[in-house]
């Protein structure tokens, strides 16, 4: 059993990484974490209403969840879990709770970073992988096409 | 009864209650005090005659007497009685004091004073005691002034009663009036809409209430009658423009071929100029029969269970033996490694139909270009997506992909007929399906369609 962590940024690009973890780490049952980082709220209200209102959760797009539930189907006897988990806050030692608390292994992320902002707080988790002196797994992605839809479920296709 | 009606005698009832009740209270303190008001001079004019009457002093007595007749006004048919209690407590009685029960004595005694009303007389009892005994003294008199009064009062509530309540009615029909005006301005304006002036509408005024959100739906469903009337016609001109080219077509190579004596190569070939404008014209009357029969007619289908990959492969098989030259590649990548998955419920000829006129779409309008068919499933559906790189659908032109006949502005080097698309979401929507087209002009088109998987229940 190893537990994979996988920084996202819900686009259905970022989900190809787990082919190249499903090829390299297959071996054995798979725990994937997909994470998203925010940052911490500013305002003492967002603050107060963090645990209730989640409005971060909107960020999750319905293609999104499809292409997860395709590609849990695909790996059915690999992968054991695949969720979508978000980091709250920007911090190493909040990272490093987050990574205690989902038991990871080790981190998986594209060889070339292409990270796009999902929502007005979100940020590159990159920095924060580079310092938890986790093992980091690099995975080539095939190069990105020039692209006329904005969410294409094709994305996750052509291996 | 209207519901203005109702309104009104909602409106009424419970305001006139309201005026009645307060009325009525109001009446009954005042009574009340009235009562309690008189007893209190009663009882003055009792003490006041039991001095005179009882004070050994000739002086004082006299001063009692000079000041009751001088300072208290007679009370209309005021008497005045003294009862001297005996040593065994029972006072002798009077024939005047006949209303009187046992229980007025037995109050005197007990408390001091007592009341009590017999008719229009009041009487109040007071026990005087002096050296020479004890006395009970008995005041009556009518309360002439307080029933007056009462009488006054009583007529004034119900003068009152009678006023407010007509301008409670008056109010409640402009109030109910008022309140309808919206629904009746409603019913006057969809009365004036008919087929020939659809495009009108109601007027939504600014407000956020109940009536806006009626009008406004009203104003959607206007919306979808117009646009299917217009649906309606433009398939019915589009419908008699295709199916008269080709009868065109085959009549003057009819009349030319008859004309005159011609050889047998000409006829040949007139003849098979006019077989294939006939079937030409065959094609689209079936095309439209089965456009048509898929759709929907409340008719239960009979279902059976495919495989979405099986389904696939027999789509692939017949584009290779219609189009031998197509470039379509079946992307099996994504498929689950649970055959369960991958089944779902329809009517596989039908099915097969949809798919091969979308993925023949695709090679037609991509000059046989590489195009993919993927395949995947989620929990709950079947996700096939068909793409090619061709010349894609305008964004002008995307609202009216699914009507019958309409072909896009950009299609007039491909022959076709417009019924595919349409036809094809009429079977995807009859098996609880789902089509997305998205497109790019002279870049490609991705084509998703959503099956719902079969659930073993």
């Amino acid at each position: 059993m190893k537990h994979v962590l996988i920084p996202t940024d819900f686009s259905i690009r970022s989900l190809r990484v787990v082919h190249g973890v499903v090829e390299r780490f297959g071996g054995e049952p798979l725990n994937i974490v997909l994470m998203h980082a925010v940052e911490m709220p500013g305002s003492i209200m967002d603050l107060m209403m963090l645990s209730r209102r989640s409005s971060h959760y909107d960020l999750i797009t319905a293609d999104y969840k499809d292409a997860c539930e395709i590609i849990k189907n695909k790996y059915a006897s690999v992968i054991h879990s695949l969720k979508t988990e978000f980091l709250v806050g920007n911090g190493k030692g909040l990272f490093r709770n987050f990574l205690l608390y989902h038991n990871i292994d080790v981190i998986a992320c594209a060889a070339k970073d292409e990270f796009r902002k999902a929502g007005p707080n979100s940020y590159n988790p990159v920095e924060l992988i580079r310092k938890s002196k986790y093992p980091v797994h690099h995975i080539q992605l095939a190069p990105r096409k020039e692209k006329y839809l904005v969410s294409a479920m094709s994305e996750l296709f052509e291996v | 009864m209207t519901i203005r009606n109702k309104i009104l005698g909602l409106f009424t009832a419970l305001t006139v209650s309201i005026i009645l009740m307060m009325a009525a209270f109001a009446y009954f303190l005042i009574n009340r005090q009235s009562f309690d008001d008189f007893y209190k001079r009663l009882e003055i004019r009792a003490y006041i005659a039991a001095r005179a009457r009882f004070t050994q002093d000739k002086d004082n007595s006299a001063a009692y007497a000079e000041i009751r007749n001088e300072h208290l006004e007679r009370l209309p048919h005021e008497k005045e009685y003294f009862i001297r209690v005996d040593t065994t407590g029972i006072p002798a009685l009077e024939p005047d004091l006949e209303p009187l029960r046992q229980q007025f004595y037995d109050n005197v005694k007990a408390e001091g004073k007592a009341t009590y009303r017999y008719k229009d007389t009041f009487y109040q009892g007071v026990l005087f005691e002096n050296e020479a005994g004890k006395y009970i003294v008995i005041v009556s008199a009518s309360n002439v002034f307080g029933q007056q009064f009462m009488t006054e009062l009583r007529r004034t509530l119900v003068i009152c009663m009678a006023i407010a309540a007509v301008v409670v009615v008056t109010t409640g029909l402009f109030f109910s009036r008022y309140i309808l005006r919206p629904v009746r301005h409603i019913t006057s304006r969809v009365k004036d809409i008919r087929a020939h002036n659809l495009h009108l509408r109601l007027d939504t005024p600014t407000s956020k209430d109940e009536m806006t959100e009626l009008a406004q739906t009203f104003n959607n469903m206007l919306d979808r009658l117009e646009t299917a009337f217009e649906t309606q016609n433009n398939f019915v001109s589009n419908a008699s423009h295709e199916l008269g080219t080709p009868l065109t077509a085959i009549i003057g190579e009819a009349e030319l071929a008859l004309n005159k004596q011609r050889d047998d190569e000409q006829y040949r070939q007139s003849l098979s100029v006019i077989l294939k404008e006939a079937e030409r014209l065959e094609h689209i009357t079936k095309s439209l029969l089965s456009l048509a029969q898929t759709g929907f007619d409340g008719k239960k289908q009979q279902l059976e269970k495919i495989r979405t990959d099986e389904l696939i492969f027999t789509v692939k098989e017949t584009i290779d033996r219609i189009n031998p030259g197509n470039q379509v590649e079946i992307d099996y990548t994504m498929l689950p490694e649970e055959e369960d998955k991958l089944i779902i419920l329809g009517n596989a000829q039908l099915l097969q139909l949809a798919l091969s006129n979308i993925v023949q779409n695709a090679c037609k309008y991509s000059d046989n270009r590489p195009a993919s068919v993927a395949l995947a499933a989620t929990d709950k559906n079947n996700i096939i997506i068909i793409k090619d790189n061709g010349i894609g659908i305008p964004a002008r032109d995307m609202p009216f992909i699914y009507d019958p006949f309409y072909r896009a502005s950009n299609t007039g080097g491909y022959k076709g007929y417009g019924i595919g698309l349409p036809l094809a979401r009429n079977i995807i929507r009859l098996h609880g399906g789902n089509i997305v087209v998205n497109s790019k002009e002279n870049q490609g088109t991705e084509i998703r369609i959503m099956l719902p998987t079969y659930m073993r229940s």
